[in-house]
C-alpha cells in the first residue's frame, strides 16, 4: 500500500527528524510514503482576508498535484495540514473562487480532495500499528500538545474536539505510552510571533510547558515544526528568564512512534533536539 | 340578496400607511351586495364598533366584513359587536388586510389593490354564510396540573382552594421542585424550606388534592371542558399505604447511587426518600431490571446482590442469596467458567469484577444453616447425583418434595468428583456443597445403578416425577490407527481413576489430545504424577474451548501446547512409542463458528510418547432408557425447551445428557428448571416465562468511573504445585471488600432484599407494578419546570474535570442547611472551605454561537445572593463575579444588588474565557474591559451560573398534550402581551419555567393566573364550541371512512349501521381535513362548504 | 472633548476584507481574557473591536495588537456572538500591508535567528508583517 505524501518545505530543513522517522514509522508498519512529484509551499498560514484570492493559488495547486494521486494526500505538518484544509474547506464553499482560480490555472481542481494528518491515519488504522509496537512505552508520561492548528477553527478542520481533544492521547496510549492530560495543551506557543515579538513567544511556551510539567510529564510530544522550535529552541532562554525552569525534552509523535516501533537509533532524529533526550530515554530503557 | 356592511380599519397608520383605506372604502362599496362601506381609525375601538352597531340598525345589514388586523386577534371582538347590533355572531367575517397585506408591502398602489382583493373574497363568504348557534358542552369539574414545583403547587392550592377537584402529577416521588433544593431566595433572602414546606404539605393535606407522584402522563385526548387523561404511576416498589417512613430500609440497603436531590455532591440508597422533609414522606426503590451479570447467569443468580451484600459486610446474606439460585455455591465459586464475567458492565471501564473468585470468598466466609425442616411431600427420584441432579433435588426439597438421588459410583457428585482433579476443585469444598443439599433431607443412594438394579419404570411407578442427569460418560475415539495400544488412554477414565485415588503411572513423555477444559485438567493431572506433558491441538488458541486462564496455569506449570496440530497414526510394538501427526491450517468457518482445520499435505512429523491421553469430547450413556424416550442424532436426550421433561410424561432430563458436554452452571440451570417444572406440573400452576431488562450504567457514568484493577487471585507458586495441593489461595476480606466495591450496580436496587426483613409494615413488595389511572378533567394547567443547562457541555470551563467548579444549584446545596454540609461552604474536592470564589455568569445564556441564545434571567440574581450568602458564611471569603451585564429589573432587585457590592463582592466585567488547573491552582483567565485588562484569577472553587432551559420530560408531555413551543423549547403562550397563560391549545394553561425563564416571584404569579384562567373554565356548567366544525352530508356519504382516517381529532367515526360517517361535534376542530379528504363532498365545514371556497378564490383572483 | 465622528467608510472596508459584521460583538471580552498575548497589547482586542465599531480610524491604526495577534483562534472558538476576531485583526494588517506599512523589514532580522529558526516561521511573519 501506499499513500500520497507531502512534506512541506520545514520537513527537508529544520524538521528532518520528522520526515526521517516518519518515513521509518511507514516503512515499519509496511506502507509506502509516495511524495508528491514537484511539490511547492504551501503559503504558510492561511489567508485570513476574505478578498486575497492570490493566497489560494499555492494550496489550490497542491491539492490539484494530490488528486492525481488517489484523493487522499498525507500532511504531516500542522502548519500545511492547516492551510490546506482551510483552502480545501473555503475552495467547496466558495465555488466562485475555486471557478476564477480554475479559469487561470494550468491545474484544475474539483474540490474533493482529502487532506489527511499522520495522526488521523493511525486513529483509522489502530490494529495495525497495535500489531507492529515492539517497545513497551509503558512508563514514559507524555504530554500531548496539539497547538492550534490541528484543531481550530473546528468546523474547517474536524480534527477533533477543539476544547478537549483526545486523539493524540489516543495515539499515545495505542503505542503503549502513558499519556497525561495538562489543560494549556490546546493553546498557543506563541508562533512565528518568535520572529517579531520574542518575548511573547517565549511566555506562551513557558506557560504551558510549566502546565505540562505540574502535570507531571517526562516529555511533550507535538506534530508541529514551529511549536517544536519554540518549545525546544526556546528552552534555554525560559530557563535564564524564569529561575528554578527545569528543561524538558519534546519530541515529534513520529519520533515516539518510531521508538515503539524499533526503528533504528539514527532514524530517529534525536541528535538535533535541544533539550536533550537521552536521559529520558535511557531512563525508561527505551535506547 | 344580502345586504352586506364593509368596516375598514386605518389600525393607526398600520393599515392606512400603505393602503389607500377611503379608496378602498368607494371601491367596495360598487361591489354586488355591499350596502354599506366606511373607514376609522380604530374599528376595535369603542366609536369604532359602534359604527357597526349602527350601521346594521340603519342600512338593515345581514352580515359584517370588518377588513383590519386578523381573527386571532380581533374576531371574537367584531363579532360580539355584530351580535349586540342583533345579528348572529357568525354572520361576521375579518379581511386581514394588516397582516396579510400593509405589512409586507411598501407600494401603496399594489398594496390597495390586493386589499380590495381580500375583502371582496370575504364579502363572497359572508354571502354565503349562514346563522349559527354555538355547540354547548357540559364541562368535567375536575383539574389537572402537571409538575410538582412551585408552579404546579400554586396552581393546584389555588384551584383546589377555589372548591375544585384537582389531581397533580408529579414525575419524581416528590413535589418541591427545584425550589425546594434553594437555600435562601432573594432578594428577601427568605429561607426556601421554611416557606416551601409549608405549601407542600397543604397540597398533601388538601381533601380537594389528589396527589400522585412518581406518575407520568401517557395520554391525553378530548378538548376543553372535557379532557380524558392517563396516567402511569410507576411503581415504587414499595407500597405507599403501608410505608411509615421510618428509614429503616435506608440503614441496611447494600447499594448507594448519586444523590439527584443533592446534585451528586452527595450519595443516596437504592431504597431512598428523596429528601426528609419529602411530600409524601415514602420510600421508593431505584430498579433499573436485572444486572447484566445476572441475566448472563444460566441459574439466574444474583449476582450484583451478594456482591452488594460482600461490599456491605453481610457475608452470611451474600449466601444466602446465592444459594436461593445456585446451591453450588463453593464449587461454583472455584471452577465456574463464570459468563457473568464477560457480560459485567466494569468491563468497559478496565476490567470485570471477579465474580466467582467473591463468591468462594463468601463460602468460606459464610456460615451454615445446621437444621432444616425434613420434607414430607411427595417422592421423587432423581437419577444421577452430578451438579444437575443434586440441584433439582435441591429445589424440589426446598419445596417440601421427598427426593432421592441415585448413583451408580460409590461417591455423590458425578463430574465434580470424578472428574475435576482436586488442585482445581477440593474434594472438601465439592463436600460443603453436597452437605448442604443434603441438609434439607435430600437422600443419596449410591452404588445404585438404575436400568440394571432398578428400571426406570418401576421409579415411574414409585416416584411421582424422575429426573435424569446422568452426564456424558463415553469417550469418543480418535479413531486412528494404533488407538488400542496398551498406553493409550482415554481422559475421562483417566481423571476418574487418578480421582478416586487409584494408583495410576504414566511415562516421561505423555501426549494429551484436546483442546477442552478436561484435555487441561489431564494434562496438568501428568505432570503433577511426573510426566513431561504435551498437549495437541488441532485449532489455534484462539479457538480453544478451554478456559484461558486455566490455559495459562497449564502453560505456567511448564505444559507445552502445540496448535494446529493433530494425530494420524499412533506407533508401538506391543505398547506405544510413537505418535504422527500433520500440521493444519484454518479453512472457512464451520458450523460451530470456529474456523475449521484443514491438514497440511505432507506436513507429517513424529513425536516419541509413553502415554497418549485422548481428550477430544464425550457423549452420553443412554442405551438404559428404552425407545419410548427420543433421543437426537448425537445420542443425547430429547427435552422440553421449557420444561426439561422428556418424551416420556413425568420424566424429566437436564444437565450433559442433554446437552452433551457442557459447563457445571448449565448443569444447575438445568436441574434447577426441571424442579421448577415438576412442582408446576404436581400442583397445577403455569411457568410465566420472564423476561427482564438489562439495566446498564449510562455512558457518562462509565466515563467518569475511576479506573481500579481487578483483584488478582493469589496462586500457589509453580515450584510448590507438585502434589495435588489447591492452586488457587482465594481472597483475603480486605481484597474481596474492595474487589466488590468495584462494582457499579448496574440496576442500582439489587434485590438482595435485607429491606424486607427490618420493614415493619412490610411495605416493601419487589414485584410491585405500575398503575394505569384514568380520569376526566374539564382545564390543565402545565408546570413542567426548568433543568439547568449541561455545564459538561462548557468543556472551557472544566466541569466534570475539575471537583472544585460546581454548578448554581450545587452551590445551593452547599449554602443549604439541610444540604451535604449543614450549610457550611465547603469544596467538594478537600472539604476545605473556600477563601475565593469566582463566580461566572452567563455560563451558557447568551451565547448564541455555541449555546443558548436567551438570557436565563435569573442567574444574575441568584449569583449576587450566591455572593451575599457566601460572605455571610465565611466572613474573609472572597466572592469575584465574571459578567457581561448586571440585570437586576424586579422589585427590590437593584437594591439587592447594591447591598451584595457593599458587602464586599468583586464585580468585573467581562466573559471568562477558560477555567483550568496548574500545579493544584484553579486559574480563571477573564477580562476586564472597563479597563482593558486580561485577568487571570487564582481561585480556590468555580461557580457557574449555568442557564435555565425546559426539563427534559416535557417533551414528552408537549408531545402528548399536542401543545406548542418555541424555538428553544419552552412553552409556547397564546400571545406573547394578551394572553402569557394560556397555550395556543383551548383549556390548556401554562405556568413557571416551563414557559420560560423566570423567577420565583413571577412563577407564583403565572401559576396563579393560569390557575384562575382554568377556575374560568370551570365554574361553567357548560362549554361553548364554535359551531363552524366539520358535518356530514349523509345523503352523499358512502362510508368510505377516508375521512375517519385523516381527521386528526379522532372527531369522526364511521356508524356501520348506517354505512355514513358520523362527527363528534365537541372533538372537531373545523381544520377542514376531511372536506379536502371527501371524494363526494358530503363532508363539507359550516361556514367553509365548497361553494363559498370558490366563489372567494375567483373573487380573490378577480377571475371571471 | 472630542466630538465622536465615525468614520463609516472605515468599518465598511474592515467588515469587507474580513467579512465580519461588527455589530455581531457584544464586547464581553471574551477575546480579552482567553488571548495568549493580550497583556503584550496596548489594546486588548475586545479593545481593538471597539475601536472598529465606533469607526475610530486612527485608533485602530495605531494599536499593536493587530501585529500581535498570532492567529491561534482560541478567541474564534470560544466567541458568544461567532465573531472571527483574527479576521478583524488580518483586516487591520492587510489595511497596513496594502498601504505598503509593514511592520518589519527582512533585512534587519538577526542573522543568527535567521539561520536558526525554521522556514516556516520566517515564512509566516513574512506573510503577516511584509509588503
Amino acid at each position: 500500500m501506499r499513500i500520497p505524501y507531502y512534506p512541506g518545505c520545514t520537513l527537508y530543513t529544520k524538521a528532518k527528524p520528522l520526515n526521517t522517522s516518519l518515513h521509518a514509522c511507514f516503512s515499519a508498519i509496511g506502507i509506502e510514503l509516495a511524495e508528491l512529484p514537484h511539490w511547492y509551499c504551501c503559503g504558510t498560514t492561511f489567508t485570513l482576508a476574505r478578498d486575497n484570492r492570490m493566497s489560494l493559488i499555492a494550496p489550490l495547486r497542491i491539492l490539484a498535484k494530490a488528486q492525481q494521486e488517489n484523493g487522499k494526500v498525507l500532511v504531516p505538518c500542522s502548519i500545511c495540514y492547516n492551510t490546506l484544509k482551510r483552502a480545501n474547506y473555503m475552495l467547496n464553499e466558495d465555488i466562485e473562487t475555486l471557478d476564477i482560480l480554475n479559469e487561470h490555472l494550468e491545474e484544475s481542481y474539483d474540490g474533493n480532495e482529502i487532506v489527511l494528518h499522520p495522526l488521523e491515519f493511525f486513529r483509522e488504522n489502530e490494529e495495525l500499528i497495535k500489531s507492529k509496537v515492539k517497545k513497551n512505552l509503558k512508563d514514559l508520561k507524555v504530554g500531548c500538545y496539539y497547538g492550534c492548528l490541528l484543531l481550530r477553527p473546528q468546523q474547517e478542520i474536524q480534527f477533533d474536539d477543539a476544547e478537549s481533544p483526545t486523539i493524540f492521547e489516543n495515539f499515545v496510549s495505542l503505542i503503549g505510552a502513558t499519556p497525561i492530560d495538562f489543560p494549556l495543551k490546546v493553546e498557543c506557543c506563541g508562533s512565528y510571533l518568535v520572529v517579531t515579538s520574542p518575548d511573547a513567544a517565549l511566555e506562551a511556551s513557558y506557560k504551558l510547558l510549566r502546565n505540562a510539567q505540574g502535570n507531571g510529564v517526562d516529555a511533550v510530544v507535538t506534530s508541529c515544526p514551529l511549536c517544536y522550535y519554540n518549545l525546544d529552541a526556546l528552552q534555554e532562554k525560559m530557563a535564564k528568564a524564569h529561575p528554578g525552569f527545569k528543561q524538558i525534552p519534546i519530541f515529534y509523535f513520529s519520533q515516539i512512534l518510531a521508538i515503539a516501533l524499533g526503528v533504528e537509533e539514527k532514524n530517529l532524529g534525536l541528535e538535533q533536539n535541544k533539550v536533550s533526550p537521552y536521559e529520558i530515554l535511557k531512563e525508561y530503557n527505551l535506547l | 340578496m344580502k345586504r352586506i356592511g364593509v368596516f375598514i380599519c386605518h389600525c393607526g397608520i398600520n393599515i392606512a400607511k400603505t393602503v389607500d383605506v377611503e379608496a378602498l372604502a368607494k371601491e367596495i362599496k360598487k361591489y354586488p351586495g355591499v350596502v354599506h362601506a366606511e373607514t376609522n381609525k380604530y374599528m376595535c375601538s369603542d366609536p369604532g364598533q359602534i359604527l357597526i352597531l349602527e350601521a346594521i340598525k340603519n342600512q338593515k345589514l345581514d352580515a359584517v366584513v370588518v377588513a383590519a388586523c386578523s381573527p386571532t386577534l380581533h374576531e371574537n371582538t367584531f363579532r360580539n359587536a355584530s351580535a349586540r347590533g342583533g345579528l348572529n355572531r357568525y354572520m361576521c367575517e375579518m379581511a386581514t388586510i394588516r397582516e396579510h397585506c400593509s405589512w409586507v408591502h411598501d407600494d401603496k398602489d399594489i398594496a390597495t389593490k390586493k386589499a380590495l382583493r381580500i375583502i371582496k373574497s370575504m364579502v363572497e363568504k359572508v354571502r354565503y354564510d349562514e346563522p349559527l348557534d354555538p355547540i354547548l358542552v357540559d364541562v368535567t369539574k375536575k383539574a389537572l396540573v402537571i409538575g410538582g414545583g412551585i408552579a404546579g403547587i400554586q396552581s393546584a392550592l389555588d384551584i383546589a382552594n377555589s372548591g375544585i377537584e384537582t389531581i397533580l402529577v408529579e414525575k419524581s416521588p416528590s413535589i418541591g421542585g427545584h425550589m425546594i433544593q434553594l437555600s435562601e431566595t432573594f432578594p428577601t433572602l427568605d429561607c426556601s424550606q421554611c416557606i416551601m414546606t409549608p405549601k407542600m404539605v397543604e397540597v398533601a393535606q388538601h381533601d380537594k388534592i389528589k396527589l400522585l407522584t412518581y406518575s407520568e402522563i401517557e395520554e391525553i385526548t378530548g378538548s376543553i371542558g372535557n379532557f380524558n387523561v392517563k396516567v402511569r404511576q410507576k411503581s415504587p416498589f414499595v407500597d405507599w399505604v403501608k410505608c411509615n417512613g421510618c428509614g429503616e430500609c435506608d440503614y441496611v440497603c447494600p447499594v448507594t447511587t448519586d444523590n439527584e436531590f443533592e446534585c451528586g455532591l452527595a450519595s443516596r440508597k437504592a431504597i431512598y426518600r428523596p429528601f426528609p422533609q419529602a411530600v409524601p414522606n415514602k420510600f421508593t426503590i431505584s430498579k433499573l431490571g436485572h444486572a447484566p451479570c445476572r441475566i448472563a447467569c444460566p441459574a439466574g443468580v444474583n449476582v450484583q446482590g451478594y456482591i452488594a451484600l460482600i461490599s456491605a459486610g453481610k457475608y452470611k446474606e451474600a449466601l444466602e442469596l446465592e444459594r436461593e439460585a445456585n446451591p453450588f455455591a463453593s464449587v461454583c465459586g472455584r471452577v465456574c467458567n463464570h459468563p457473568c464475567e464477560s457480560e459485567c458492565a466494569r468491563g468497559e471501564v478496565d476490567q470485570p469484577l471477579a465474580i466467582a473468585s467473591l463468591k468462594r470468598f463468601i463460602v468460606e466466609k459464610g456460615s451454615y444453616p445446621t437444621e432444616q425442616k425434613k420434607p414430607n411431600g411427595e417422592k421423587i427420584a432423581v437419577v444421577g447425583s452430578g451438579p444437575g441432579g443434586l440441584s433439582c433435588a435441591y429445589f424440589l426439597a426446598k419445596k417440601n418434595y421427598r427426593v432421592t438421588v441415585f448413583e451408580a459410583e460409590k461417591v455423590v457428585g458425578g463430574m465434580l468428583v470424578l472428574g475435576i482433579p482436586e488442585f482445581r476443585l477440593p474434594r472438601d469444598a465439592i463436600k460443603d456443597d453436597i452437605d448442604y443439599i443434603k441438609s434439607f433431607g435430600v437422600e443419596t443412594k449410591t452404588g445404585v445403578k438404575v436400568g440394571e438394579t432398578i428400571s426406570i419404570n418401576e421409579l415411574k411407578t414409585k416416584y411421582r416425577a424422575v429426573f435424569i442427569s446422568t452426564g456424558a460418560y463415553e469417550e469418543m475415539k480418535l479413531n486412528v490407527e494404533g488407538e488400542n495400544l496398551a498406553g493409550v488412554l482415554h481422559c475421562i477414565g483417566f481423571l476418574k481413576k487418578v480421582n478416586l485415588g487409584d494408583k495410576v503411572t504414566l511415562g516421561k513423555n505423555v501426549v494429551v489430545i484436546g483442546g477442552g477444559n478436561a484435555a487441561v485438567d489431564a494434562a496438568r493431572v501428568a505432570k503433577r504424577l511426573g510426566s513431561d506433558v504435551t498437549i495437541l491441538y488441532r485449532r489455534s488458541r484462539k479457538e480453544m474451548p478451554a478456559n484461558s486462564w486455566e490455559v495459562e496455569e497449564a502453560e505456567r506449570e511448564g505444559i507445552k501446547i502445540e496448535f494446529l496440530v493433530t494425530p494420524s497414526k499412533i506407533f508401538g510394538t506391543d505398547k506405544v512409542q510413537e505418535i504422527e501427526c500433520l500440521r493444519m491450517e484454518l479453512g472457512e468457518p464451520d458450523e460451530s463458528g470456529r474456523r475449521r482445520p484443514i491438514p497440511v499435505r505432507g506436513s507429517e512429523f513424529k513425536i516419541p510418547v509413553d502415554n497418549v491421553i485422548v481428550a477430544i469430547s464425550q457423549k452420553p450413556i443412554i442405551d438404559w432408557l428404552g425407545n419410548e424416550f427420543e433421543k437426537t442424532k448425537w445420542g443425547t436426550l430429547i427435552v422440553d425447551d421449557d420444561t426439561g421433561e422428556t418424551t416420556v410424561k413425568g420424566v424429566y432430563a437436564g444437565g450433559d445428557v442433554v446437552s452433551g458436554p457442557d459447563t457445571i452452571i448449565k448443569a444447575v440451570a438445568a436441574g434447577k428448571k426441571a424442579a421448577e417444572a415438576i412442582n408446576a406440573s404436581i400442583k397445577g400452576i403455569k411457568i410465566a416465562r420472564k423476561e427482564y431488562n438489562k439495566a446498564t450504567p449510562e455512558p457518562e457514568k462509565l466515563q467518569q468511573t475511576k479506573k481500579a484493577p481487578r483483584a488478582e487471585m493469589p496462586k500457589l507458586t509453580t515450584d510448590k504445585r507438585k502434589g495435588f495441593d489447591e492452586v488457587e489461595l482465594g481472597f483475603d476480606e480486605e481484597t474481596a471488600k474492595k474487589e466488590a466495591d468495584r462494582c457499579l450496580d448496574c440496576a442500582i436496587c439489587c434485590e438482595c432484599k435485607q429491606c424486607e426483613t427490618v420493614c415493619e409494615p412490610e411495605a416493601i413488595v419487589h414485584d410491585l407494578e405500575d398503575k394505569i389511572l384514568n380520569f376526566d378533567v374539564g382545564a390543565i394547567v402545565v408546570a413542567t419546570g426548568f433543568d439547568l443547562y449541561d455545564p459538561e457541555r462548557l468543556k472551557e470551563y472544566g466541569y466534570g474535570r475539575i471537583q472544585d467548579v460546581v454548578t448554581s444549584l450545587q452551590f445551593e446545596r452547599l449554602l443549604s442547611a439541610s444540604g451535604p454540609t449543614v450549610g457550611e461552604v465547603q469544596r467538594p474536592s478537600d472539604g476545605k472551605v473556600p477563601k475565593r470564589i469566582v463566580f461566572i455568569q452567563c455560563a451558557g445564556s447568551r451565547d448564541k454561537e455555541n449555546h443558548l441564545e436567551y438570557c436565563s434571567k435569573i442567574c444574575c440574581m441568584y449569583t449576587a445572593k450566591h455572593a451575599l450568602l457566601y460572605k455571610h458564611r465565611v466572613h474573609d471569603g472572597e466572592p469575584i463575579i465574571f459578567y457581561i451585564d448586571v440585570r437586576t429589573s424586579g422589585k427590590g432587585y437593584e437594591e439587592f444588588y447594591n447591598r451584595v457590592t457593599d458587602e464586599g463582592a468583586t464585580y468585573i466585567r467581562g466573559k471568562v474565557s477558560k477555567v483550568y488547573q496548574d500545579n493544584g491552582k484553579i486559574i480563571v483567565l477573564g477580562a476586564d474591559t472597563l479597563s482593558g485588562k486580561q485577568v487571570e484569577v487564582e481561585t480556590d472553587m468555580v461557580v457557574l451560573a449555568t442557564g435555565m432551559i425546559p426539563r427534559k420530560s416535557s417533551e414528552d408531555v408537549v408531545r402528548i398534550l399536542k401543545i406548542q413551543c418555541d424555538a428553544n423549547a419552552f412553552l409556547s403562550e397564546a400571545h406573547p402581551k394578551l394572553k402569557p397563560v394560556e397555550s395556543q391549545t383551548a383549556g390548556i394553561f401554562l405556568a413557571g419555567a416551563a414557559q420560560g425563564p423566570k423567577d420565583i416571584p413571577e412563577v407564583v404569579a403565572q401559576a396563579s393566573g393560569a390557575a384562575s384562567k382554568a377556575i374560568g373554565i370551570l365554574v361553567q356548567e357548560k362549554i361553548a364550541f364554535e359551531p363552524t366544525v366539520a358535518g356530514v352530508d349523509e345523503d352523499l356519504c358512502s362510508g368510505c371512512s377516508i375521512c375517519v382516517a385523516v381527521c386528526p381529532y379522532s372527531a369522526r367515526e364511521l356508524d356501520k349501521e348506517e354505512m355514513v360517517v358520523k362527527v363528534v361535534e365537541a372533538l372537531c376542530q373545523g381544520c377542514g381535513s376531511c372536506s379536502a379528504a371527501c371524494p363526494s363532498g358530503a363532508a363539507q365545514q359550516r361556514n367553509l362548504i365548497d361553494l363559498q371556497i370558490e366563489k372567494m378564490v375567483v373573487s380573490a383572483l378577480e377571475a371571471k | 472633548m472630542s466630538k465622536l465622528l465615525i468614520d463609516k467608510d472605515f468599518k465598511r472596508r474592515i467588515e469587507e476584507i474580513s467579512d465580519q459584521k461588527l455589530s455581531d460583538c457584544y464586547q464581553c471580552g471574551r477575546c480579552t481574557a482567553g488571548c495568549p498575548f493580550a497583556n503584550f497589547m496596548d489594546a486588548p482586542p475586545n479593545q481593538v473591536i471597539r475601536f472598529m465599531q465606533l469607526g475610530l480610524k486612527d485608533d485602530v491604526l495605531d494599536s499593536q495588537g493587530p501585529w500581535l495577534c498570532a492567529a491561534c483562534l482560541v478567541c474564534q472558538t470560544r466567541c458568544p456572538r461567532g465573531v472571527d476576531i483574527p479576521r478583524l485583526m488580518e483586516a487591520v494588517r492587510a489595511i497596513h500591508l496594502r498601504a505598503k506599512e509593514g511592520l518589519i523589514d527582512v533585512s534587519e532580522i538577526d542573522k543568527e535567528f535567521l539561520l536558526d529558526a525554521p522556514p516556516l516561521a520566517l515564512m509566516s511573519a513574512f506573510s503577516k508583517y511584509t509588503y
